[in-house]
């Protein structure tokens, strides 16, 4: 009887143990803190709000106060399965989350610099700007709220530095001009340092008159 | 270890053996006592002007004051005194020392140092009021403490110098200066994207101050060497003072400012104080 249930519970305690090493084993692996390379193939623009005391950059909006037009413009790399990360996460799998020594996030580095960065309105602005017009010298860069805004070599900067957690990079562009049309919208280039370019629309805005 | 607790202990001792030798007629002192503010207020203007507002409060009194002092003779004519004055928040950072020289029995003069505080706060209402079309970013209340560094001459004569009162008047002559200090305010344009930083950096500007004093001591009682008294001090100041500061503006981006120095309008500003206490003498 005895020898009949070692036998029956002998082969699945040996299968768990041999899965318990294993995950132990990976758990004590040490995680590469390195940035992952990438590779922006994607923009993406919107509008957010800036009429309030702070920017909302969650809260996006297809009208605008007549001073208060941002664009929220988002650099990303969509490709997926890249090896270090696929190792990354396949270590993640088959290993205890808890035991790990140290939580580990991933960064990313973008391989493409951004070297330029250029805004043309489709409509006219005001008596001065018209439409096809290049704007990009009335655009600021918004870094944060308690700050005050920056020339877009400062936005460029951001844009091919280390990012935090996703294979994107999303700024806030702020026009330093009123709009005294009743639409605006803009075409935005963002220039890589191979020659390369991606160019966004931004959807039409409505504009409200103060 | 202990030798050198030991030795720190016996060096001191032999020090303080010293002192008594070098030191006569020591006084320690605790007095307890009010001092009321007084600074003459302006209507709001297109600067902001600190003087505006620097703590004073409805009442007879605005603060208490706690002063510990200590004076000695450490030659036939020269004497010094240190008081180290607290306020309300029972922080010992305020002192007044001084050294005298007396020509006569009953007439001398000291030179000496003070270092005062005032509260300055609130001034975030200075943009609210002024500029109401823009959004204060950080709506909270702002406040420092603003030391006041003074240097004076203060000629004194001994009214009375009996066994039992002593009674001195004296009036400091000096000059004053507020010490530096940095703030800025950004503020955002409703329903815009226009944003301005306004960047404020005080000077610190000698200012000339007048201050009568009083001092009474009374002897109460002598024990061996050392007699024991009641003591009342009064004093007086007054100042015309101004807060001097640099401001610069910018406008949209940092690199965008207008800088200048401003110069606002002197206020009257006085103090007048009182304190009671008991002294030790030996």
């Amino acid at each position: 009887m005895i020898e009949s249930t070692k036998k029956h519970f002998a082969k699945p305690l040996i299968v768990l143990a041999i899965i318990f090493g294993i995950r132990l084993f990976f758990s004590c692996t040490p995680n590469d803190f390195d940035p992952m390379e990438m590779d922006y193939n994607s923009l993406s623009t919107s509008y957010v709000d800036n009429s309030n005391v702070y920017l909302s950059y969650f809260r996006e909006v297809d009208t605008s106060f007549s001073e208060a037009v941002a664009i929220k413009l988002t650099l990303s790399d969509t490709s997926q399965m890249y090896k270090k990360s696929l190792s990354a996460k396949l270590q993640q799998a088959v290993s205890f989350r808890t035991s790990q020594a140290d939580d580990w996030s991933p960064t990313y580095i973008p391989r493409n610099r951004v070297s330029e960065l250029n805004v043309r309105t489709l409509f006219p602005v005001n008596a001065s700007i018209d439409a096809g017009d290049d704007v990009t010298k009335f655009f600021l860069y918004a870094g944060g709220s308690f700050v005050m805004y920056s020339h877009l070599d400062k936005a460029i900067e951001t844009l091919n530095r280390t990012q935090s957690y996703d294979r994107l990079c999303t700024i806030v562009l702020v026009l330093a001009e009123r709009v005294e049309n009743t639409k605006a919208q803009f075409e935005l280039t963002v220039t890589f340092e191979n020659g390369d370019k991606l160019v966004s629309t931004t959807p039409v805005l409505t504009i409200i008159q103060q | 270890m202990k030798q050198l607790i030991l030795s720190i202990i016996l060096f001191s001792g032999m020090s303080l053996m010293a002192q008594d030798q070098l030191l006569r007629n020591q006084i320690v002192s605790l007095s307890v006592g009010v001092s009321e503010h007084s600074i003459e207020k302006f209507s709001a203007s297109d600067k902001l002007d600190f003087m505006n507002y620097t703590n004073e409060y409805d009442g007879n009194f605005d603060f208490i004051l706690i002063k510990l002092a200590y004076s000695f003779e450490f030659s036939k004519n020269m004497s010094a005194d240190v008081e180290l004055i607290m306020l309300d928040d029972i922080i010992p950072d305020n002192f007044d020392m001084k050294i005298n020289y007396s020509f006569q029995p009953w007439l001398g003069i000291g030179a000496g140092t003070m270092l005062h505080k005032n509260w300055i706060s609130s001034f975030e209402e200075f943009h609210k009021q002024t500029m109401p079309d823009y959004h204060l970013l950080d709506e909270n209340s702002k406040y420092f403490v603003n030391y006041d560094l003074g240097f004076y001459l203060s000629p004194f004569v001994q009214i009375i110098d009996n066994e039992f009162i002593k009674l001195d008047v004296a009036c400091d002559l000096g000059v004053s200066a507020f010490m530096k200090y940095e703030t800025d305010f950004v503020l955002k344009k409703k329903l815009s994207n226009e944003k301005m930083r306004y960047l404020y950096n005080t000077l610190s500007v000698y200012q000339p101050f007048i201050q009568p004093r009083l001092y009474i001591k009374i002897k109460a009682f002598e024990l061996k060497k050392a007699s024991l008294g009641f003591l009342f001090n009064t004093q007086y100041y007054y100042a015309n003072r101004s807060i001097n500061y640099s401001r610069s503006i910018q406008r949209w981006t940092a690199e965008n400012e207008i800088a200048e120095k401003i110069e606002p309008s002197k206020h009257l500003f006085t103090k007048f104080s009182l304190n009671l206490g008991m002294f030790v003498r030996w």
